[in-house]
């Protein structure tokens, strides 16, 4: 079965963005090698899973890139993924979705996941998607990594990661890696049932 | 600082369940180190024992009191703690180094870190040192 991971750049205080959505610290700390271990995951994946608020940046976001040629190189082969990967967007909101290689989906939510779950592919990469990710975590076991990127700053405030957690998640930690710019990313596995 | 990965902080009095300490050798060398050549540690707790609050005028009053406790020779301070007090200290620039423990849980809820920091403040790290319980290190100074 098709891994699902989520992909988390979070602040030492674990807020995924500002108050109004800002990203400026992100980029302020992006850097030749962490946009290598960010195209190093998503390359192992085929499909992105995206929240609506997420979908509707990203896609205003990426397709110019691919295109600018002020971008860095290295940026290109990530962009160029964005691009082509096929992006899988939960709205009940959204009517037409733009960007290439997009696919609306309205259903239930855990049968749509169990479903792409089952399918044929490489790993399923959720980026952002607050909602999408705690509305996932509560479902239960859908998610079955969890990589954070913790930035170098507090913010103070912001849209929480895990926002109404109803009950406590405990992880196991597999792995973690230091990069130049100060950012740490952390990978963890949910601890199931059984291995209590 | 023990946090979770959701960013809440374990406050003194009573250790909750989501703490990953116990029998890893590796994270208790390490605190011991960190501790070794301390004189003071000052917990929330303290805090509220000498009756300051949470109000201005206490964390002004406390704030005073740490930077007069610098300034003397002798071992490290260690403060520690969520209601807000280490926010005072950060932001009179009082802090030198930034020890986080990032814990293997999610909470959803409890004491935001964000809360006793209470401001955007841009840090340097130094390290990062996973031990074997899965408890992260994080340790960072003033940028």
């Amino acid at each position: 079965m098709r891994k699902v991971i989520a992909s988390i750049n979070v602040s030492l205080d674990s807020f995924m963005s500002g108050p109004n959505c800002e990203l400026d610290w992100h980029f302020e700390r992006w850097g030749p090698d962490l946009a290598q271990s960010f195209c190093e995951q998503l390359s192992h994946a085929d499909t992105i899973l995206l929240g609506r608020v997420t979908y509707c940046a990203m896609a205003q976001y990426w397709p110019q890139k691919a295109q600018d040629l002020s971008f860095p190189r290295e940026d290109i082969a990530f962009a160029d993924m964005m691009n082509n990967h096929t992006k899988v967007v939960f709205s009940g909101t959204l009517t037409r979705p733009v960007w290439t290689n997009s696919k609306l989906v309205n259903g239930n939510l855990e049968t749509e996941i169990l479903n792409l779950k089952q399918q044929p592919g490489k790993d399923i990469i959720i980026y952002g998607s607050g909602k999408l990710i705690t509305s996932l975590v509560e479902l239960g076991g859908l998610i079955d990594e969890f990589v954070l990127w913790v930035h170098p700053v507090i913010l103070g405030k912001g849209k929480p990661l895990f926002k109404h957690l109803p009950n406590s998640l405990c992880l196991k930690l597999v792995k973690t890696d230091t990069f130049r710019s100060g950012v740490v990313m952390l990978d963890y596995k949910p601890v199931t049932n059984s291995e209590n | 600082m023990q946090v979770s990965v959701d960013g809440f902080v374990a406050c003194t009095g009573g250790e909750p369940d989501w703490l990953q300490w116990s029998g890893d050798a590796g994270l208790i060398d390490y605190v011991s180190g960190i501790t070794k050549n301390v004189d003071y540690i000052l917990t929330d707790q303290d805090f509220e024992d000498l009756g300051w609050q949470n109000s201005e005028t206490g964390k002004a009053r406390f704030v005073k009191e740490i930077f007069k406790l610098k300034k003397e020779t002798g071992g490290d301070i260690i403060v520690c703690g969520g209601n807000g007090f280490v926010a005072s200290l950060i932001k009179e620039g009082l802090i030198d180094e930034y020890h986080f423990f990032i814990n293997p849980a999610a909470l959803g809820k409890g004491m935001a870190m964000s809360q006793s920091i209470g401001l955007k403040k841009n840090l340097k790290l130094v390290s990062a040192r996973p031990f074997e319980c899965g408890v992260v290190l994080l340790f960072y100074k003033p940028e």
